[in-house]
């Protein structure tokens, strides 16, 4: 495991767009000025605003600011603006030699969780599962943000967060103990049957998603059921799952209703609303050592996260 | 992959057994109609108990659909197992499904869409030939549907040449008033091996799963429907970094019903490109012949294909023009010959 440092005064952030573009060109002003706020340097990606259908660009030109930021010894955080679609085709030519040799901080969620992942299983390094600067959007989350980026240690995180507004409730009452996995559903089913395919035996899984129909949520948690891979979890926190409904359908479950049966059935320590993805603000780290209390809905780090 | 064990044909008198294993049928009439069609051809049918029952977008819990589903394949009164509809919820059932007692009675289920999950576990799982076709609700939706239906399913010569269907059993394009080109050619070539594939939706389901689709030496054919073209960048580019294309011999893209930019039910992306763009992309530079169009999923029209039966493919390479060439019936570039016979007239219980 590669823990990257901390980013100190006036360290450089490159702003990167594997997947979509930025909604407005307002966007990566607004991303500058939240990385200068921080303390920090800012430098966008030459790509950033390229269009090739619903990306940023052809598949080599939002390679190229990748691999521009991570090949960069000057470069010290690796910051994904925005989601939507495009960061999968990416993974087989990502710099991985390099990133192990320069590690730095590699931030994002949405459609960036492939990346954050990919990273992480090919190089070992943690990786943080946390707000694209689109998502930057309130003071508390800004806050979170900035302390995840220049602090070794992180704090507990609660499912009575109030970032979230929401209280957090048990599928199955437990303590486990593991690595932690963060990611977005959609994108960890991508990953299956690839190289990228994160180890997740005995490891403390968090998931979300956003926009997204439960029944199509339900049919990626019965993927993870099938394989095999939720049974050989340590834990499962569920997170947010932001304007994820049943698009009109009035008899159908929600998500939370349709995993609890398999959770209650593998006896698995899981709980629900843990403050993880689109609305929560928060930063979680790939690879670290972690517990989850499903009872009190808490996750806390057992090691530092990051190095000095 | 067991030995491949083929079915026994369907013939008037036989019995079918009518199950849900995914989500619940329509309204009564709907069942109705559906069941009077299986009398024309001659065929009674036994419906499943719990073909009624609701629970979530299922049709009744897990335990109460894979009862249903044991029972017609234990019936040996049954000849064949028909699905009324997919939606969602088969895949739920392939853990808990037995498939000694499949293999032992070895019978005919067809379907397709959410189907998908239950033809390529139980082809892959018992060597089973199963039937990519319409639901049972849907096998008289069109002349050409229903013609191909009973080809494949109460014939035990060859489907033989993939035909396309008359002018006058087209649909009218979709909501847009546009219709992609009939059959066209993504990557050219030749190529021939036992047919697998199904709805992408389901196929990327099972991917990192005891069930995962098994390409080795396979024709591939991959429909969906109501998919933007970025989700169907993403499942294609699993497939892709997978390794699934590699080791297979050609693919076969069905016509994508409602797979374009703002065409979905779900989230869209504003600056969408074309599923066109996105099949050119991904799938141009693999080493085998790849074609789009065949009617093989949610069109109205569309064939039934036999899951582990030989047929070849020509994908010929005048096909460069992308929206202009559209072949007219009996002049495609592209072929689809069901080479073997899926069927055989007694059936014999799978060794595994």
């Amino acid at each position: 495991m590669i823990k990257p440092p901390h980013l100190k005064n006036k360290d450089l952030v490159a702003i990167v767009a594997p997947s979509s573009r930025p909604a407005r060109p307002s966007d990566l002003r607004r991303a500058v000025a939240i990385i200068e706020s921080m303390g920090l340097r800012a430098r966008p990606g030459k790509n950033l605003f390229k269009t090739h259908g619903f990306s940023a660009g052809a598949d080599q030109e939002r390679l190229s600011d990748l691999v521009e930021a991570f090949t960069d010894d000057e470069v010290r955080a690796v910051w994904s603006i925005t989601g939507g679609y495009g960061a999968l085709p990416l993974l087989p030519h990502l710099p991985y030699e390099s990133i192990k040799k320069n590690p730095k901080l590699v931030i994002g969620f949405d459609d960036f969780s492939h990346l954050s992942l990919a990273v992480h299983v090919k190089t070992g390094l943690v990786t943080l599962h946390g707000p694209n600067l689109d998502k930057v959007n309130s003071k508390e989350t800004f806050e979170r943000v900035k302390r995840s980026l220049t602090h070794c240690e992180y704090e507990p995180l609660q499912t009575t967060d109030a970032v979230l507004g929401d209280f957090g409730f048990p599928a199955v009452e437990g303590l486990g103990k593991g690595k932690l996995i963060a990611a977005n559903l959609t994108a960890l089913v991508s990953l299956f049957g690839t190289e990228f395919e994160p180890d997740l035996g005995g490891a403390v899984l968090v998931l979300d998603d956003y926009k997204e129909r439960n029944d199509i949520l339900d049919r990626w948690f019965n993927t993870l059921y099938l394989s095999g891979k939720l049974s050989s979890l340590a834990a499962l926190a569920l997170g947010c799952f932001d304007a994820c409904d049943s698009r009109g359908a009035f008899n159908m479950l929600s998500f939370e209703e349709l995993a609890m049966d398999r959770l209650i059935e593998m006896g698995l320590p899981s709980c629900f609303n843990l403050p993880s993805g689109n609305g929560a603000g928060t930063v979680l780290a790939l690879g670290v050592e972690v517990s989850l209390d499903s009872l009190a809905g808490r996750l806390t780090y057992l090691e530092s996260v990051l190095s000095k | 992959m067991s030995e491949i064990v083929k079915p026994k044909v369907l013939k008037p008198g036989d019995t079918i057994g009518v199950i849900a294993p995914s989500s619940p049928t329509f309204e009564p009439g709907y069942l109705e109609s559906t069941l009077a069609w299986l009398g024309k051809l001659g065929l009674k049918y036994k419906l499943g108990k719990n073909t009624f029952r609701s629970y979530s977008s299922y049709a009744g819990s897990d335990e109460a659909r894979l009862a249903d589903l044991h029972e017609a394949f234990a019936d040996q009164a049954v000849s064949a197992v028909l699905p009324l509809r997919g939606g969602a919820g088969a895949s739920r059932l392939l853990l808990k499904l037995d498939y000694g007692l499949l293999a032992a009675n070895p019978k005919i289920i067809c379907g397709f869409s959410d189907i998908t999950a239950l033809l390529l576990a139980v082809h892959q799982k018992t060597g089973l030939v199963t039937f990519h076709g319409p639901t049972l609700n849907l096998m008289y939706e069109s002349a050409y549907t229903h013609a191909y239906w009973q080809k494949a399913l109460m014939k035990t010569q060859p489907i033989g040449l993939i035909t396309e269907p008359e002018e006058n059993d087209k649909e009218q394009g979709d909501a847009w008033g546009a219709s992609y080109p009939s059959r066209m050619v993504i990557n050219p070539g030749r190529a021939s091996g036992r047919l697998t594939g199904g709805c992408l939706t389901l196929i990327r389901g099972l991917m990192g799963t005891p069930f995962e689709i098994e390409t080795k030496d396979r024709l591939v054919f991959i429909e969906d429907v109501d998919e933007e073209p970025h989700a169907m960048d993403r499942m294609l580019t699993q497939l892709v970094l997978a390794g699934k294309f590699k080791e297979a011999r050609g693919i076969i893209i069905g016509d994508c019903s409602g797979c374009r930019p703002g065409g979905s039910k779900r989230n869209s992306l504003t600056l969408n490109h074309a599923l066109e763009e996105v099949l050119r992309e991904r799938l141009s530079k693999l080493d085998i012949p790849v074609v789009y169009g065949f009617k093989i999923g949610h069109t109205a029209d569309k064939v039934t294909l036999p899951i582990g039966v030989e047929a070849s493919l020509y994908a010929g390479d005048q096909a460069g023009l992308p929206y202009l060439n559209r072949y007219k019936s009996g002049q495609s570039a592209v072929r689809l010959k069901i080479e073997e016979g899926a069927l055989c007239d007694k059936a014999t219980p799978s060794k595994k």
